[in-house]
């Protein structure tokens, strides 16, 4: 599947995508659940803020609980998690650009946010996606900042 | 009949003027060059390119967003001929025949073809929509709040059946979306609710980090980690008029994909992907030699590019008419109208005439650009097709992140944009579609206010649905659509139609 990255994900504890699916929307709806608990239910002629919701999360919990038990009766694919490796670059660059923009300013962000994003994927070469990063930093500021007068910060110090 | 040319010339006015003509172009150029690069589909493109729309005039963010979506989808059948990459499922099917004919030197006629056929598509699916609309919001203005929701059970159950996958798992992203959407406010009282003592969420949480989190992210994660096998491409384009044999075999294709997809778009959950599919499934059966199939006929081409455009376009009837997005791009629109303060519905055709009828003339002015300009201009694409992923991805991810910021310029969309990029990959790791979460994350707000309202004028009787005939049939027909695809016999059928 991944050979692209070497090795197999790893098949984690031979469970079936239809469990995990189905026990991934029950949790989701007793979040709903409990993040709604406070709201006012109301009657049904008379709903309160936390009717809707709650019953909402409730049909999510049954919709998980039915997933999870149709996969016992068929044999489905197993789960597997994927190389962590892409994931963690990826989501490594979003957390930097929230971090850094209103901090260091779009160029340099841009450009920080393109080398960790580069990270993701093994045949990244370097010395073309920093080119890259520079230009399209340059770039952006130009076009937001400059022709459509956006109030955004170009550096940490404008 | 007479009133809809009338009104037609209206747009035109909005759309011919200078600034919507420029959005227009810009639009369907900025949506080709986005939609022409690998691994980049019309939604995608469209969830991507919905920031730069945000600082326009209603009108004029409308015409733009219109003309990123068909240029977006042109863009994929051009990847789809030259390179055998559908950028979206709707190209699927012109992968089939409009490669074979570019292996065989014959590219320059099949993206031509495939030009003229959703030019003229769009033209026709214009026409339809300036016909069908009026009396359809004429209807929609009978609905009261339990019509409302019946009509939106029913366009969301449509959406799901019309469209591949299994339904149970469709029906649980319907309902995710729907607790996702109560986040915000409460539609009644006003007052916040679920906001985590996030201040910035308490109208809501805006639909573009939804969307690029739903979609962009983990598509360009999906590309990373399980790369498609890339074509060495070498396509030449060095005729690119048909001949008069192609053309002679095109038009009755592209005329009959032109019906169908402007019929099967209307439907909720329709829009390009149903039609297209149709459209070549049709063409294969009443072809006189069926062998052709899959070898570079000219008909497997035309009628589903044609198909797709013509449902593409007819798709925005039920989004104008009814305020009900039949599919994922259409939710998107939604949630550009939305976040302009208008909710699409039947008031839009008469509280904002320039808008609707000047969105719909300039359909049919982007289509003849797109022919105006990208036949000229396919050598610039063809070169666009070979950009390596390993540039490209991390050149999206950051116009994601700059683009999420500017909607609201605050920094906490940018957290809202992680989180939903979290729950798209969870969500396609455990094989769930997120379209139908989209669908149901826009009207999630409108369904429980009609709800509500509803009960409380019956008092709490939940017989007020079904004494209300028209919401009685809107359910009935939910209920209908839902059997007829869980029924075992036609569960095969449906499969089989999604294989062919």
């Amino acid at each position: 599947m991944s050979e692209h990255h070497g090795r197999k994900g790893a098949s984690w504890l031979s469970l079936s995508v239809d469990l995990v699916a189905g026990i991934f929307l029950f949790l989701a709806g007793v979040a709903g659940l409990i993040a709604t608990w406070s709201l006012p239910t109301g009657t049904v002629a008379r709903m309160g803020a936390g009717f809707w919701p709650q019953a909402v999360s409730l049909l999510l919990c049954m919709f998980g609980v039915g997933i999870a038990a149709l996969s016992f009766t068929r044999k489905g694919e197993l789960f597997e998690l994927p190389p962590l490796r892409p994931y963690a670059a990826v989501f490594g660059a979003m957390v930097l650009f929230g971090l850094l923009f209103e901090r260091i300013g779009m160029i340099p962000t841009v450009i920080v946010t393109m080398l960790v994003a580069g990270l993701a994927s093994i045949e990244t070469r370097w010395v073309q996606l920093s080119i890259l990063a520079v230009v399209l930093a340059i770039l952006s500021a130009v076009a937001f900042v400059r022709l459509l007068g956006l109030p955004l910060p170009v550096f940490w110090w404008r | 009949m007479l009133d809809a040319f009338a009104n037609l010339a209206g747009g035109f006015a909005v759309a011919l003027q200078w600034q919507n003509l420029l959005f227009a172009l810009l639009g369907a150029m900025m949506g080709t060059f986005i939609g022409v690069l690998p691994g980049l589909g019309p939604l995608t493109t469209v969830a991507i390119l919905l920031p730069v729309t945000f600082y326009l005039e209603p009108v004029s963010s409308m015409i733009m967003l219109a003309g990123i979506y068909y240029g977006a989808q042109y863009g994929g059948s051009t990847t789809a001929i030259l390179a055998n990459l559908p950028g979206e499922a709707t190209s699927v099917v012109t992968c089939i025949d409009g490669y074979q004919m570019a292996r065989q030197g014959r590219a320059g006629s099949a993206l031509a073809i495939a030009a003229l056929g959703s030019c003229f598509a769009g033209i026709v699916a214009t026409l339809v929509i300036a016909v069908a609309a009026p009396p359809l919001t004429r209807f929609a203005m009978l609905f009261g709040a339990p019509e409302y929701f019946s009509l939106m059970v029913l366009g969301l159950v449509a959406a799901i059946v019309l469209a591949q996958g299994s339904i149970l798992r469709a029906l649980a992203m319907v309902v995710l979306g729907l607790l996702i959407a109560t986040i915000g406010s409460d539609p009644q009282t006003g007052l916040a609710r679920v906001t985590f003592g996030v201040p910035q969420i308490s109208d809501g949480i805006s639909f573009v980090p939804v969307a690029m989190g739903l979609f962009a992210v983990p598509e360009l994660l999906k590309n990373i980690v399980w790369p498609e096998e890339k074509v060495a491409l070498d396509a030449r384009v060095n005729r690119l008029w048909p001949t008069y044999e192609e053309f002679r075999l095109a038009w009755p294709a592209v005329v009959r994909g032109t019906a169908l997809g402007s019929i099967l778009g209307i439907l909720p959950g329709g829009g390009a992907l149903l039609s297209s599919f149709a459209a070549y499934a049709v063409e294969k059966k009443i072809a006189r030699d069926p062998a052709k199939f899959g070898n570079g006929a000219v008909q497997g081409v035309a009628a589903p590019e044609a198909a797709n455009n013509a449902g593409a376009q007819t798709s925005f009837i039920p989004l104008l008419t009814l305020g009900l997005p039949g599919n994922a791009v259409m939710a998107v629109m939604a949630g550009a109208l939305i976040m302009k303060g208008i909710q699409p519905g039947p008031n839009v055709i008469t509280a904002m005439p320039e808008l609707f009828w000047g969105l719909i003339a300039s359909m049919v002015v982007g289509n003849a650009m797109l022919l105006v300009i990208n036949l000229p201009m396919i050598g610039l694409w063809v070169k666009l097709i070979n950009v390596p992923y390993r540039l490209l991805y991390p050149s999206i991810l950051v116009f994601c992140c700059l683009g999420t910021y500017m909607v609201g310029n605050s920094v906490v969309d940018i957290w809202m944009l992680l989180v939903f990029s979290a729950l798209g990959c969870v969500l396609q790791l455990l094989k769930f579609e997120p379209a139908p979460l989209a669908l149901s994350f826009v009207l999630g707000i409108m369904m429980e206010e009609n709800f509500r309202r509803a009960l409380q004028v019956s008092r709490g009787d939940f017989m007020i649905f079904i004494n209300h005939p028209i919401s009685a049939v809107l359910l009935a027909s939910a209920v209908a659509l839902l059997l007829v695809v869980i029924l075992p016999g036609i569960k095969q059928k449906r499969k089989e139609a999604f294989q062919e």
